[in-house]
């Protein structure tokens, strides 16, 4: 990377795919015109660049691709920016910048377990984590997915789940909030999962991943459970402006969630009263 | 360290206004802001309290945009149009003030826009003799004496003469090309100055019963002080102190389009964590939505993050805020208030 480079200005790439995953949520492959690869790491996001009408922070959804320059994000219709960004075509040139932020890393738990909490969008950065661990699956013991959404027509990867699953530890749990005519699975909040999984307290990395409402239950769930807060670990969403630590929107009390973050360990966090 | 007189320090700044821009304090109807100047008759020197908004305004600007990209071809460039000006008149808080941004533009991923201004930037600092009136708590922060850092010149009045000190190369050549009749100090003089700039103290406002130091203990523990609820009640969170801060920096990005669609402007205003859209996110879930929670956010930036991070208070005490508050909240309450419910505690 250029080291004399305005670290303002975005680079320019292109959408080579859109698929529309849900009502709310679209699919983009992005193919960076400048570079060979984004060289990013699971949890890790990107200022996205729409011209003309802003920049917001994305998690990348895709896992890192060293010798690749596409990544992926899955983008839900909220804001001004992604509002625009569901506008957009193949074809279409964006703004990159980043990859900015702290990342997931499940070095320290080969050969133990792995649990993987997500709710709603909060997959699209999980599955970035999931698809880098599961290139060596064999490499960990067990690895558990909950994942929940508000109902059947939000869930997200579906298709790819049933890939995963594939791999003899791996064991995907999904739960959904209204379930429709159709739902045979689980019904209830995503804490209602979490009693039916065994865990290894002491040996069990967790990660989670979905709406502020969430975590606080979830918290309360995995403490019952006796995990230590040094395995526990959480991606947070803020406001961000700059993604840089300059603009002062993402901070909690005195971390910023762009740069302290967004992934963050619950030990370090917990005493924090605006983290939750 | 040179003396001259009042006829020569105007000399001075008409001899500057032939080859730079300057901006400097003026009257305008009741109040007093940093304004450009033509003639150093328009200068008020003594006896104001600070201007409505700092010296910030002309490195951090309140609108400015960042970069230029060609709507058709997304190719973007960065806008740098600063050029050499000087700032004259800079009170000992504002000029503590520039040496905290200095540090915080400079942290990390250093803020170009910040530091291309800056350096563009001559600093000419004017000293105070005495508290500009009872908002100020410079004295308490610790800002009557500012950082040598912070300016060019600095200059304090002694005696209906002015000591000149020159502190970087910059200001060392403007004394040298702009002022003929000037007079070196000697060992006596400096030693009366020293002495005189030191008992001026007395003529700053204690309105702090506290030692200051132990703030940034006592806001950590203390963080859910029932004050914060107490003046949130009052609080309208209109944004006033931050807009005249002379430290908060943060900001908000935007883009604007030309009317003719050619070109997208990336262009970026101050914001802070007392206005609502601040921590608000798409999803419309407001991570500080009420007044307590951003007033006790706001300063314990002041007083808690930033005095610990950088190792200086990052309220410098120019009481603006305290000033341009339309419900009276101000940081001499502040810190009284919650400093008397723990201090006990501290000193054990």
């Amino acid at each position: 990377m250029n080291l004399n480079k305005n670290i303002f200005v975005p680079e320019k790439a292109q959408i080579v795919e859109i698929k529309q995953l849900t009502q709310l949520e679209k699919y983009f492959k992005i193919k960076l015109l400048e570079r060979n690869s984004l060289n990013h790491k699971p949890g890790q996001f990107v200022m996205v660049t729409v011209y003309g009408v802003g920049e917001a922070p994305i998690s990348v959804s895709s896992p890192p691709e060293p010798n690749s320059n596409e990544f992926e994000l899955v983008v839900r219709k909220v804001g001004t920016v992604t509002y625009a960004m569901h506008n957009l075509k193949i074809g279409d040139i964006i703004g990159i910048r980043g990859p900015y932020g702290t990342y997931f890393s499940a070095e320290k738990f080969k050969s133990k377990d792995l649990l993987f909490i997500a709710g709603g969008i909060g997959i699209a950065p999980l599955r970035s984590f999931i698809k880098e661990v599961l290139k060596e699956a064999n490499k960990y013991r067990k690895i558990t997915i909950l994942y929940g959404a508000k109902s059947p027509s939000y869930l997200l990867f579906l298709d790819e789940m049933k890939k995963w699953q594939k791999n003899k530890n791996v064991t995907i749990s999904i739960t959904v909030d209204e379930p429709d005519n159709n739902w045979n699975g689980n019904v209830g909040v995503i804490t209602t999962l979490i009693p039916m999984v065994e865990i290894d307290s002491l040996n069990t990395l967790v990660t989670i991943v979905g709406p502020p409402v969430m975590y606080k239950f979830v918290l309360l769930a995995l403490m019952s459970k006796k995990i230590p807060d040094e395995n526990i670990y959480l991606s947070f969403e803020r406001k961000m402006q700059c993604g840089i630590g300059k603009c002062g929107n993402c901070q909690i009390q005195n971390l910023y969630a762009c740069i302290d973050g967004p992934v963050f360990c619950w030990a370090n966090i917990k005493y924090l009263e605006e983290a939750l | 360290m040179f003396l001259i007189d009042f006829e020569t320090l105007k000399n001075f700044i008409n001899s500057l206004i032939n080859q730079y821009e300057i901006y400097a304090p003026i009257k305008k109807r009741d109040e007093y802001i940093f304004e450009k100047i033509s003639n150093a008759s328009e200068v008020v020197f003594e006896n104001y309290i600070p201007t409505v908004l700092p010296p910030k305004k002309f490195l951090l600007p309140n609108e400015e945009k960042i970069l230029k990209v060609n709507y058709k071809t997304k190719e973007a460039q960065p806008i740098f149009e600063s050029k050499e000006f000087i700032i004259f008149g800079v009170r000992p808080c504002d000029l503590t003030a520039i040496y905290i941004l200095d540090q915080i533009e400079a942290d990390g991923n250093a803020d170009p826009y910040y530091l291309e201004r800056r350096k563009n930037a001559i600093i000419i600092g004017y000293d105070c003799e005495k508290s500009c009136d009872e908002n100020a708590l410079c004295n308490t922060v610790g800002s009557i004496n500012p950082p040598e850092k912070s300016y060019d010149i600095f200059i304090s009045k002694m005696n209906n003469n002015y000591v000149l000190i020159a502190s970087t190369e910059k200001g060392k050549e403007l004394v040298k090309n702009h002022i003929t009749k000037k007079k070196n100090m000697d060992t006596s003089e400096i030693k009366e100055f020293n002495e005189k700039r030191a008992e001026r103290i007395t003529k700053f406002n204690q309105n702090v019963k506290y030692v200051f130091q132990d703030v940034t203990k006592i806001f950590e523990k203390h963080y859910n002080d029932p004050y914060w609820d107490e003046i949130g009640k009052k609080c309208l969170m209109c944004g006033s102190c931050i807009m005249v801060c002379p430290t908060c920096y943060c900001f908000a990005v935007e883009h604007e389009i030309d009317l003719k669609l050619e070109n997208v402007y990336v262009k970026r205003r101050w914001d802070g964590c007392l206005l609502r859209d601040f921590s608000l996110v798409a999803g419309g879930h407001n991570f500080r939505p009420t007044a307590s929670m951003r007033l006790k956010h706001r300063w314990n930036r002041k007083f808690n993050y930033l005095f610990k991070k950088y190792k200086i208070s990052n309220c410098v005490g120019c009481g603006r805020c305290g000033r341009a508050c339309l419900v009276n909240i101000n940081p001499i309450d502040i810190l009284n208030n919650i400093m008397k419910n723990h201090y006990s505690e501290v000193k054990k």
